[in-house]
C-alpha cells in the first residue's frame, strides 16, 4: 500500500523520468498532469499516500493542490514531495508552508529523490500505525466509559417524600466519578465518589471501588455512613497499595425522621437549599487509600421540608464561569434553587444547561456527577368550580404543583388535560351548566402519584351506558356512511382512561377519582463528551 | 554540480540517465521516444511565445530547461536556462538567435536518438 506514488507533472518527459526511476525500485506509480487529476486519483479506496508534485502546471499550479490535500479529513496520511526547477529559498520556504513535507530541486537526482520517497514511506507507515493504535485507544475507551457509565444507579429510587434526580457527564477524556443511590425500608442511602487521574485507569479503579463500596453497603443499611468509609479504605488498600486514592461521600436519609447523616473521604461536600443555602458541616476525614485503619467521622443534621440537597462530584467546584467564579458562589446558581421546581427532568436538565454555558460551552476538564435531592411533604389542595371561567385558574395551580413532584413535563400535561376533561363533564353534564352548582377537586400530590377527585352536585350517570368511541361499527356508521345519530360522547372518558394509570368512578357517578403514577427518575447519562 | 549552475555542455549525457533509472537501458530508450515526441512541441511553444506572446517566455523555457536535464540533453537545457534567465525585452529578435541554435542542437539530439532507434 505504501509504494503506491503519485507523480503529478504537466511535462510529459518528466513525468516518464520520474515515474521510470520510482518504477525502477518497486514503486508503483500513477502518473498525471494537473492538480485537478491528482485530486481525484486520491478519492480512491487505497489512494497514493505519496505525491510527487511539480509546482509549474496549468488548471491546478502545485501549490494549490498541495493546500487542497491538506484540507483532506485524512490530510495527515499523505507525504508531499514538492519538485521544482525553482531553487530560491524563498520559493522552497513557500512550499514547505502550502503543506509539502519536502521540496526536491530539478533535475533531480534519482539516489536522492528515492532517499526521501523511502523517508516519506516511513513516516506515512508509522503515522498510518499510529492513527490505528489511536482508533483501537478510543475503541477500548468507549468500551471502558460504557462499563463506567453502567456501573453507576441508572433507574433512581421512588419515595413519597424523597425525590432524586441525577445526571452524568463524561469529560473529554475517561474520568473516574462512580455513585449509589438506592432505597429500602425508608432509608436512602447513597455514595459519590472520584478516583484520581483520567484515562481507562481511572474508569477500572472506579469500577474497583464501586464494587468494594457494594461489599460494604450493609453499614449505610445500619446507618453507619463512618464505618462503611473506613470499610472500603482497608479493603481498597489491598489493591493499591497506597499508590492511588479516590474522594468518597456517603450518606443516609431517614425518611421517617427527616435527617441526614453523612461521613466524607475528602469529597465536595453537598450544599442545602431551602430558606437560605448552606454547604453540610464539614466532618474529619480523609482521601481513601491514604492509610488503614482510617478513621471518619459521622454527622446527623435534620433536613427541612422542602429543603433541597446538591450533591456533585470533585469537577463542579472546578468549573469557572467568564467571571473566573466557581458556579457554586454564583449567585444564579443559589436562583436556580429559589425558583419554584419544575419537573425532575427539567430540573436537572436546567441545571446542566446553567453549567455548560458558565464553562462557556467548553468541554468539561473532568466528568462530573451531579445528584438532586427534593425533600417534598405531600400536598393536599381542595377547589371548588362553578364554571369554566373558574377552570383556567385551577388547572393552573394544579399544574404548577404537580410539576414539583412528577419525572417528566408530559406527565403533567396529561394530568391538566385529564381534570380539565373531567371537570367539565362535571359542570356541563353532572352540573347541567347550572352556576348554583359547584364541581369539587379534591387533589392530592407526592412524589411517587398525583390524583384528583372530582365530583360534581347533580345526579350521578352509569359511566358503562356511554357507548364507547372506539366502537367499530359506530365509528364506521359515523365515517363511511356520516350517520350523526351514531356520533358519541364519552371521549373525554375514553381519553382520559387512556392517559391515567387509574380513572374509578363512584357507585353514584357523579364522583370520579383519576390517578397518574409518576415515572421513576431515571439518571441523564451524556453521551458525547461536553 | 549545484541546480541553478549550467550543466557539463553535451549534448546527451547518456551516463546520467543511465544512472537515474538504474543503468535499464531499455527505459532509456523508451525515454528517448517520450522526448522525442514531447521536447518538439516544448520548442514549439517556445518559439511561440517569443515571437507573439512575451508573457509566456519564462514558463515556456524553464519548461524546455526541466524536460532537457531530466533527460541529459545538458545544451539544450543550458540554451533554454539561458532564455529564462534573460530579463523580459520587448525586442522579441533578441531570442531569434537563441531559437536558432535551440532548433540546431534538438537536430544533433534527433539525430543520437534516431541512431539509437537503430541499435
Amino acid at each position: 500500500m505504501h509504494n503506491k506514488i503519485l507523480v503529478v507533472d504537466d511535462d510529459a518527459v518528466s513525468r516518464a523520468v520520474i515515474s521510470a526511476v520510482l518504477t525502477q525500485n518497486d514503486f508503483t506509480v500513477t502518473p498525471v498532469s494537473d492538480g485537478v487529476q491528482a485530486l481525484a486519483e486520491l478519492n480512491i479506496t487505497e489512494p497514493p499516500r505519496i505525491i510527487i508534485l511539480d509546482i509549474e502546471m496549468p488548471v491546478m499550479n502545485g501549490y494549490e493542490t498541495c493546500r487542497k490535500i491538506r484540507t483532506r479529513f485524512d490530510a495527515e496520511k499523505y507525504y508531499i514531495i514538492m519538485l521544482s526547477g525553482k531553487t530560491d529559498k524563498k520559493e522552497v520556504v513557500f512550499g514547505l508552508t502550502q503543506g509539502a513535507d519536502d521540496y526536491v530541486i530539478k533535475p533531480f537526482d534519482s539516489e536522492e529523490l528515492l532517499a526521501r520517497v523511502k523517508t516519506g514511506r516511513r513516516i506515512i507507515k508509522m503515522q498510518i500505525e499510529m492513527a490505528e493504535k489511536l482508533r483501537i485507544e478510543e475503541e477500548r475507551l468507549k468500551e471502558a466509559a460504557y462499563a463506567q457509565r453502567n456501573l453507576n444507579s441508572i433507574d433512581l429510587p421512588v419515595h413519597a417524600l424523597v425525590r432524586t434526580a441525577a445526571a452524568y457527564l463524561p469529560s473529554t477524556q475517561l474520568g473516574g466519578d462512580f455513585f449509589h443511590v438506592h432505597e429500602r425500608n425508608g432509608k436512602i442511602f447513597f455514595y459519590i465518589g472520584d478516583c484520581e487521574g483520567h484515562g481507562i485507569s481511572a474508569a477500572m479503579d472506579s469500577v474497583l471501588v464501586k464494587s468494594v463500596c457494594d461489599r460494604h453497603s450493609a453499614h449505610l443499611i445500619n446507618n453507619m455512613p463512618a464505618q462503611f468509609l473506613s470499610a472500603v479504605s482497608s479493603d481498597i488498600i489491598l489493591y493499591w497499595r497506597f499508590e492511588k486514592y479516590c474522594t468518597l461521600f456517603a450518606g443516609i436519609i431517614d425518611t421517617d425522621t427527616m435527617k441526614l447523616t453523612y461521613a466524607n473521604a475528602n469529597a465536595p461536600l453537598p450544599v442545602l437549599f431551602g430558606t437560605k443555602s448552606s454547604v453540610l458541616p464539614s466532618v474529619r476525614g480523609v482521601h481513601i487509600g491514604f492509610d488503614t485503619e482510617l478513621e471518619f467521622e459521622e454527622k446527623t443534621i435534620p433536613l427541612a421540608d422542602n429543603c433541597r440537597m446538591f450533591v456533585f462530584s470533585d469537577a463542579l467546584p472546578e468549573i469557572k464561569g467568564t467571571e473566573r467564579m466557581s458556579v457554586l458562589t454564583s449567585p444564579c446558581f443559589s436562583g436556580l434553587f429559589s425558583q419554584p421546581r419544575g419537573c425532575a427532568s427539567d430540573e436537572i436538565s436546567g441545571l446542566l444547561a446553567y453549567i455548560r454555558d458558565l464553562n462557556t460551552g467548553l468541554p468539561l476538564a473532568d466528568d462530573l456527577t451531579l445528584l438532586l435531592f427534593d425533600f417534598t411533604r405531600p400536598v393536599d389542595l381542595q377547589f371548588a368550580v362553578r364554571d369554566e371561567n373558574g377552570l383556567t385558574g385551577v388547572l393552573d395551580q394544579i399544574e404548577k404543583t404537580v410539576s414539583g413532584y412528577g419525572t417528566y413535563t408530559e406527565e403533567t400535561k396529561k394530568f391538566r388535560v385529564a381534570c380539565r376533561e373531567m371537570i367539565v363533564n362535571g359542570l356541563t353534564h353532572g352540573n347541567k351548566s347550572d352556576t348554583g352548582k359547584k364541581v369539587t377537586v379534591q387533589f392530592h400530590a407526592d412524589n411517587i402519584h398525583a390524583e384528583a377527585v372530582i365530583t360534581d352536585d347533580g345526579d350521578g350517570f352509569d359511566p358503562n351506558s356511554v357507548p364507547s368511541p372506539d366502537d367499530p361499527v359506530r365509528l364506521a356508521a359515523l365515517l363511511e356512511k356520516d350517520d350523526q345519530s351514531a356520533y358519541t360522547h364519552g371521549r373525554g372518558i375514553f381519553m382520559t382512561r387512556m392517559v391515567m394509570h387509574e380513572v374509578q368512578y363512584s357507585r353514584k357517578g357523579n364522583s370520579v377519582k383519576i390517578v397518574i403514577n409518576f415515572s421513576p427518575a431515571r439518571t441523564v447519562l451524556e453521551v458525547k463528551s461536553t | 554540480m549545484k541546480p541553478s549552475e549550467a550543466k557539463e555542455a553535451k549534448i546527451f549525457d547518456r551516463a546520467y540517465l543511465e544512472t537515474q533509472v538504474s543503468g535499464n537501458t531499455g527505459i532509456v530508450r523508451e525515454l528517448l521516444v517520450i522526448a522525442a515526441s514531447e521536447i518538439p512541441q516544448q520548442i514549439a511553444a517556445l518559439t511561440h511565445a517569443c515571437a507573439h506572446n512575451p508573457a509566456e517566455i519564462k514558463n515556456a523555457a524553464h519548461k524546455l530547461k526541466g524536460a532537457s536535464y531530466n533527460m541529459g540533453f545538458n545544451i539544450l537545457g543550458n540554451l533554454a536556462r539561458e532564455i529564462e534567465l534573460m530579463t523580459l525585452s520587448t525586442d522579441l529578435s533578441v531570442y531569434t538567435d537563441y531559437l536558432t541554435r535551440i532548433r540546431n542542437e534538438w537536430t544533433e539530439i534527433l539525430k543520437i536518438i534516431n541512431s539509437e532507434k537503430k541499435v
